[in-house]
This record gives structure tokens, C-alpha cells and sequence, in this order.
């Protein structure tokens, strides 16, 4: 059964009267553990199919399948399913400025648990193996970008979700920080066999990953 | 506790951690300071018209009796009195009873004249009904020469007289024809004390004499020798137990039905009723008014709610992606504005106390005493007044944030994140 299944999504935007569709009937799957890149043009969605995935944004219409269970984008506890199941790292590492870095990735684990001394815990120990335990009570302005971004992907690890949802997460870094990033994740995805859905511009990236599929036309094509 | 409770008090937690320096902003200060001051001016002005109803209510009741009875006719008599007191006697809720005379006098100083009302008191009665003794603030309430008097404060002002100084007084009653025309007959009397009870009308226009010089008031000369003459009272004047004092009414109805109503009663409730509904309408419908001037104030606590929401948006985007929902979110947002507003409105209750006391002390405002029967602003800080000011200004700045909660709701994670 798939992890994660999109069954002829649609989504479209308006702008002064102009409509645009974005995706028209799109397909897709995601199995457990599976890594997959999408690419495509600048402006051809791909921001848009990882939020309607990561149940951030809904669909004008179709339907978004989690281990075979539909999901109910007005049910009262979306919120906390998508803090269980889903992890998110975006293009700009989008850390509280007000928070340490233990304290940003000890967040979403204590917004489940309820148990902030537990969080901290996990958030440290989630820490140390993306190398960071030295940086635990700095705030993200004290950090390099490679470092904020190193505390983005421990934050959506930490309440060990089934799949992570990347958009872009190295389009801001330098390529020495971006090999860093990617291949912290991918050595991740082996140590926990979490799914990683990653949207990118860079082709080397998505190579590394098992599947690559192209956005165009607002459809999913799969590549090789 | 509840998984909820704990996320909210840990982002509240964090809230004060950054506390002083939003509290600094002058957008917070100017919105709640706004709050704060309009609380304040509810406040104290339910406190100083509570005050001035209940200063009144007490020295009315304080200088003046609980129930009068009249005859029917024109005066009591002796026989009348004497009936009166042993059915007083035996009525539980009556704490003394005294009879009275009284009669229109002009009182005259060394150039002033003024108009007033003589009575009749029996200064050795332990607890009169009428009880001036307890409002003596210069010389003494003994009368214990014929031609002592006891006059009030705004008498003596106006007059020009103090303690130990002779005051003439003229009646009407008191005149006789003669070849020179009608002329008024003259007591003098010796000024013993000064009372001051704070009700104008008691402080300005009575004399207390004794019995003898004001019977002597009453006759005019054709009359019997007044020494031997029947003596004839006004009234009885009647004071409560404190407890039966607001039954009054139902007591005169009582108290009718058993004298057969020979007698003519009323009560402090027949005189002073409406006024005193007055007040207590009035106090309730300018605090009504100025609750309106702290609901508009209230717009300040909706700005600044909608802005701090509105300047943490990405902060709000990011948590509702990891999992935080609408709920807790209101609620954070919601105990900190209400936080807020609470130090507001004690802070706003404490100037507005601090505000009426003041209003008290000073002397440049004044109430007009014909007017409002008492000079002087005074507080009686009531626990009801407060409590009802605190209750609705919460309510009030609950609606407000409310209000502004709604664009937590409407703000979309995708929205919050790419703006």
C-alpha cells in the first residue's frame, strides 16, 4: 500500500480575472522510504503540489490518500495529524526567531507530547546527529545558513514523521553547505526510513534521489 | 494539566521573557494607557456619585429623624403626647422618640439677616432622634441656660458669629400692635455651640433652643402668660433601630393602623424617595455613558491585537505547519491581550480612586449646597462598584480581542510563509 497517494488533483488561481491552473488532474505515490525529487520551470507548481501534499494549502478538487485513509481537509484535527505524520523543511529555513535551536525543533514534539523536558531532550539528541550540539542555545540569528537549515531538518524530524516534505531546501546555501544538507537527509532517510519528497532546482540533487519526476503542464511525469 | 494549557502558558512564558521590550513600544502603551485612562474616569465617577448617594442617605439620616407624626388638626397636645409615648414605647423597631416645637424665626447678626427654623431640644435626652450632638465641632450642645442656642455652621458663616456671641431672634408670631405700628418681638440668645453635619439646608437654616424660649417664640403677647399655658408640640419625632431604618414605610402603615389613624405619619422614605431614586438612576445611567467611552477606547486593544498578530504572521504560519492549531493559537494570543488589559483596568481602577480621593481633599471644586444639599465631593469606596467597573471593562476588552482572534482563523499557513 502507498505511503502517500494524490488522486487527480486540480488547483487553480485567480488574479484579476485571469485564471491560471496550476495542476490539472494530477497523479501521484509516494511507497515507504521512497526519495523522490521534482523539478520543472520556474512558476509550474511545484510549491503548490508540496503544500496541498503536506496538507498546508487544500485542493480545488481531488483527493489525498495517507496509508490508505482519505483525507478530510476540514476535519477538526488536521492540525494535529500533520504534526504526527508530515515533516516540512522549506526553501528559508523559517526557524522562531524568538527560540534557541533546541527550542525551535523541540516545538513540534512538545505541541504533541506536552512535555517540554522530553522535547528538549529529543530536540538535543536530534541535534548531535546533524552535528549541531554545540549550537543548541543559539538563536537562529546567531547561525550561518547551512547551520539554520541543519536545525529546519532536525525540527521536521523530531516527531519521527513518515514522510518529509522539502521545497528547495537548498536554494539559499552555497554548494558546500547544500552537499551538506542533502546528504545529511539522504543519510537520514537510511537511518529511519522516512519517505523524502524534495522539490528542486538542481539536477546533481536529483539524481541522488530514487525517483525523478518533471512537473509540466500541471502533471507529474516520471524521469528514466 | 491539559496538553493545551501547557502550550499556551510556555509561549506565555516566552511572551514575558520578551515582555519589556514590547511593553516598551509606544504603540502598547498609548493602546492600553488609552484603556487604563478611560477605566479610571468610570471609576471615579461611579465612585464619587456612589459617594455623594450614600454621604447623603447618612446625614440625612443622621441629623434628621425616621419618622414624624403630626396631628391631624394643628398641634399636639400634651394628652397627645402623652398616648404617643406609651404606644412608642412598646414598638421594638424604635430606638427614641422625642416631641418638637419649631417655628419660623428670622435670625439676625451684626449686619446680616436670614431666614431660618427654630426647634426645640431636650439636650439632656441621651439619643435624641434628631442627634446634632455628634456633629458639634466648636463649643458645646449643652443648652443648659434658657437663652443657649445651638446653630449651624452655614448660619454662623453667613451671620458672622461665633461661639459666645449674641444672636437675635425675631418671629412673627411674637409681634404686637403699638402706636409705632406692628412690632416684632426680639430674643436674644447666647451662642453655645456650632454644629456642622455637612447637610446644607440643616447647617444653614436651624436653631436649637430650649423649650421655654421657643414656646416663648410661638405666643404673641395677647397670648396667656407662657408659663402657664398648655404646652402644644408640632410633632414627634421618631429614630429607628438601624435594621427597620429602610422599613420605615411599611412601619408608618403598621403604626396607622394602630393609633386608628388619628395621627398624620411619614417617613425619611415619603420626603426623600424620589431623590434618592434619582440618584441611584442617575449614577447607573452615566455609568452606562462612560462604559461607552471605554468600549471606544477598547478599538485601541483591537488595533493593537490585529498588528501584533499581523507582525507575527510567519510565526503563526510556521507553528500552524508543524502542528499547532487555530485554538491554541487564539488562546495564546488571547490570554496575553487579556494580560494586558487586566493590569489596564486595576491600573485604571487605582487612578480612578486615587483621582476621587483627591477630588475630596481639594477645595477648588466645591457642589453648590442649595443645590446638591452637601459641599463637599466625598468617597465611600464600594466593593459593588468596583467589581461591576472591573466586570465590564474585562467584558468589554474580551469582545475586543475577540474581534481581532478572527484573523488568526482566516490566515491560511501558505499565505503566512510566503509573505
Amino acid at each position: 500500500m502507498a505511503l502517500l497517494k494524490a488522486i487527480n488533483i486540480k488547483k487553480t488561481y485567480s488574479d484579476a480575472g485571469n485564471v491560471l491552473e496550476v495542476l490539472t488532474g494530477l497523479n501521484f505515490s509516494v511507497e515507504k522510504g521512497e526519495t523522490i525529487a521534482v523539478t520543472g520551470e520556474s512558476g509550474c507548481g511545484k510549491s503548490t503540489l508540496l503544500h496541498i501534499l503536506g496538507i498546508l494549502d487544500r485542493p480545488d478538487s481531488g483527493e489525498i490518500h495517507y496509508a490508505g485513509q482519505k483525507i478530510d481537509f476540514k476535519q477538526k484535527h488536521i492540525a494535529g495529524f500533520r504534526n504526527r505524520t508530515i515533516g516540512f523543511v522549506f526553501q528559508f529555513h523559517y526557524l522562531l526567531e524568538d527560540f534557541t535551536a533546541s527550542e525551535n525543533v523541540a516545538i513540534p514534539q512538545f505541541i504533541a507530547s506536552g512535555n517540554w523536558n522530553e522535547s528538549i531532550r529529543v530536540a538535543k539528541d536530534l541535534l548531535t546527529r546533524v552535528d549541531m550540539q554545540s549550537h543548541c542555545d543559539k538563536y537562529p540569528n546567531q547561525l550561518s545558513g547551512g547551520e539554520q537549515q541543519r536545525v529546519a531538518v532536525a525540527r521536521a524530524l523530531v516527531n519521527r514523521p513518515e514522510i518529509i516534505l522539502a521545497d528547495e531546501p537548498t536554494g539559499n546555501l552555497d554548494p558546500r553547505h547544500s552537499d551538506e544538507v542533502i546528504d545529511l537527509m539522504i543519510n537520514l532517510n537510511e537511518e529511519v526510513n522516512c519517505s523524502f519528497i524534495m522539490v528542486t532546482h538542481n539536477i546533481e540533487i536529483s539524481a541522488r534521489m530514487n525517483t525523478h519526476y518533471i512537473l509540466e503542464n500541471g502533471r507529474l511525469a516520471k524521469q528514466g | 494539566m491539559p496538553r493545551a494549557i501547557k502550550i499556551i502558558l510556555f509561549f506565555l512564558r516566552n511572551s514575558l521573557r520578551l515582555g519589556k521590550k514590547q511593553l516598551k513600544r509606544s504603540e502598547t502603551i498609548v493602546s492600553y494607557g488609552g484603556f487604563a485612562i478611560s477605566v479610571a474616569i468610570l471609576t471615579a465617577s461611579l465612585t464619587l456619585l456612589d459617594g455623594y448617594q450614600r454621604t447623603l442617605k447618612e446625614g440625612l439620616l443622621g441629623v434628621n429623624a425616621h419618622i414624624y407624626i403630626y396631628d391631624t388638626g394643628e398641634k399636639l397636645s400634651e394628652n397627645e403626647i402623652a398616648r404617643l409615648e406609651g404606644f412608642l414605647e412598646n414598638q421594638p423597631e424604635v430606638k427614641s422618640f422625642t416631641p418638637v416645637m419649631m417655628t419660623q424665626i428670622m435670625a439676625t447678626g451684626e449686619r446680616q439677616v436670614r431666614g431660618a427654623i427654630a426647634r426645640s431640644m431636650d439636650w439632656e435626652h441621651p439619643d435624641p432622634p434628631t442627634n446634632y450632638h455628634r456633629y458639634i465641632n466648636r463649643g458645646t450642645g449643652e443648652l443648659s441656660d434658657r437663652y443657649d442656642a445651638v446653630i449651624g455652621s452655614g448660619l454662623a458663616s453667613f451671620l458672622q458669629i461665633d461661639v459666645g456671641d449674641k444672636l437675635n431672634l425675631i418671629s412673627p408670631a411674637n409681634m404686637q400692635y403699638t402706636i409705632f405700628g406692628l412690632q416684632t418681638g426680639t430674643i436674644s440668645v447666647d451662642v453655645k455651640g456650632i454644629y456642622h453635619s455637612g447637610i446644607y439646608d440643616s447647617d444653614s437654616r436651624t436653631v436649637f433652643l430650649n423649650r421655654e424660649v421657643l414656646s416663648t417664640l410661638r405666643y404673641t403677647r395677647e397670648d396667656t402668660v407662657v408659663d402657664t399655658a398648655e404646652v402644644y408640640y408640632d410633632l414627634v419625632e421618631v429614630k429607628l433601630i438601624d435594621e427597620h431604618v429602610n422599613r420605615a414605610d411599611y412601619l408608618i402603615y403598621l403604626w396607622n393602623m394602630m393609633l386608628d389613624n388619628e395621627f398624620i405619619i411619614y417617613s425619611w422614605i415619603d420626603y426623600n424617595s424620589n431623590l434618592f431614586t434619582m440618584l441611584v438612576v442617575q449614577k447607573w445611567v452615566i455609568g452606562i455613558i462612560l462604559s461607552f467611552l471605554v468600549l471606544i477606547a477598547s478599538f485601541n486593544i483591537i488595533s493593537n491585537t490585529t498588528t501584533s498578530i499581523m507582525e507575527r504572521k510567519k510565526d503563526i504560519g510556521i507553528l500552524k505547519a508543524t502542528g499547532c492549531n487555530n485554538g491554541i493559537l487564539k488562546a495564546f494570543f488571547l490570554s496575553k491581550t487579556m494580560i494586558l488589559s487586566l493590569i489596564a483596568i486595576l491600573s485604571g481602577v487605582g487612578a480612578g480612586l486615587l483621582l476621587a480621593y483627591l477630588l475630596t481633599k481639594q477645595t477648588y471644586l466645591m457642589l453648590k449646597g442649595d443645590v446638591y444639599f452637601i459641599e463637599q465631593f466625598t468617597i465611600q469606596p464600594d466593593i459593588q462598584i468596583i467589581t461591576v467597573t472591573v466586570a465590564v471593562s474585562l467584558v468589554i476588552a474580551l469582545w475586543a480581542t475577540l474581534i481581532s482572534l478572527r484573523k488568526i482563523s482566516s490566515l491560511t499557513i501558505v499565505e503566512a510563509i510566503r509573505n
